[in-house]
């Protein structure tokens, strides 16, 4: 089964206590096709915690990355879901792209992957910005691509991968 | 606000008459294999620009450095030097395709991590 290596980013920080704390990111180079037609690969924190991927405003927008149109409300059986399709608090258009994740060992690129995300139709206040925010690859990127994801914890850093079908 | 949509080049999921929810997301899943499949039996190598971008940005990314001077900011990165940083997209890239006299499109532009906003 190929696998797809993923990076990892250490942040080291200390308390005011004098304890240290270890921060860890595990990050997923993707590549994408902007409106123009060229690619640009940009750095995806992976994050088990988010269902949906996003791509900031600030990226798909001003980078002008290519994406289909799904749909901008959620709705389930109770009807609109409002805050389903926010976040960080901003609406969000919802739709899908073409992608592909590059190996952190070999540089090569995986096979053509569809990344469903949500779009934030605005750029965060600058008042209420705390840094840039990064894009996430959320879970449901393993699913729709019948992928699996593999954290190691177990040596020095951590260490994650995709496995492929 | 206008929607930057594009023509339908990928499996999109929808629900047949009569199909569940479930149903349909296990039918667009398998769509998506034979799709991936049929883009190229083997990826094709990325050409000579992307690796170079990669090279850069990877650099950016692990370079302490850089980690200390620009943390928190987006750099544009030509050949391990940084061209242009600051917090605002547009602005960085104009700015770094102004002095390198190419397309933005030709950048390699990344953001570096500062860890201020940890989610967690």
């Amino acid at each position: 089964m190929p696998s797809i290596a993923l990076r990892t980013q250490p942040h080291s920080f200390i308390t005011d206590q004098g304890i240290p704390a270890f921060a860890q990111r595990i990050y997923a180079d993707v590549l994408l096709t902007l409106q123009s037609g060229r690619t640009r690969s940009l750095p995806f924190v992976v994050d088990t915690g988010a269902p949906f991927s996003v791509i900031p405003w600030h990226v798909w927008h001003e980078l002008g990355v290519g994406w289909e149109f799904w749909g901008r409300e959620f709705h389930d059986e109770s009807g609109v879901v409002p805050n389903a399709l926010k976040w960080d608090g901003i609406d969000c258009d919802f739709g899908g792209l073409e992608v592909a994740i590059i190996d952190a060992r070999t540089g090569n690129r995986s096979e053509s992957q569809i990344l469903v995300a949500k779009f934030p139709r605005f750029d965060i206040p600058k008042s209420h910005r705390v840094s840039r925010p990064l894009p996430l690859l959320g879970m449901d990127f393993l699913h729709t691509n019948a992928l699996r994801l593999i954290i190691d914890g177990r040596g020095s850093a951590l260490v994650g991968e995709f496995e492929t079908p | 606000m206008k929607t930057e949509e594009i023509p339908s080049t990928i499996p999109r999921p929808y629900l047949e008459p009569g199909e569940s929810h479930a149903e349909a997301i296990e039918r667009w899943r398998k769509e998506i294999q034979i799709w991936s499949n049929s883009r190229s039996q083997t990826p094709p190598p990325l050409d000579d620009e992307t690796v170079r971008k990669l090279a850069d940005i990877r650099w950016a990314q692990e370079d302490s450095e850089v980690q200390l001077r620009f943390a928190g900011q987006l750099v544009v990165v030509f050949e391990k030097h940084i061209i242009a940083h600051g917090y605002d997209t547009k602005t960085v890239l104009e700015k770094a395709a102004g002095l390198l006299n190419c397309d933005v499109d030709d950048l390699a532009i990344t953001w570096i991590d500062d860890f201020s906003d940890l989610r967690g």
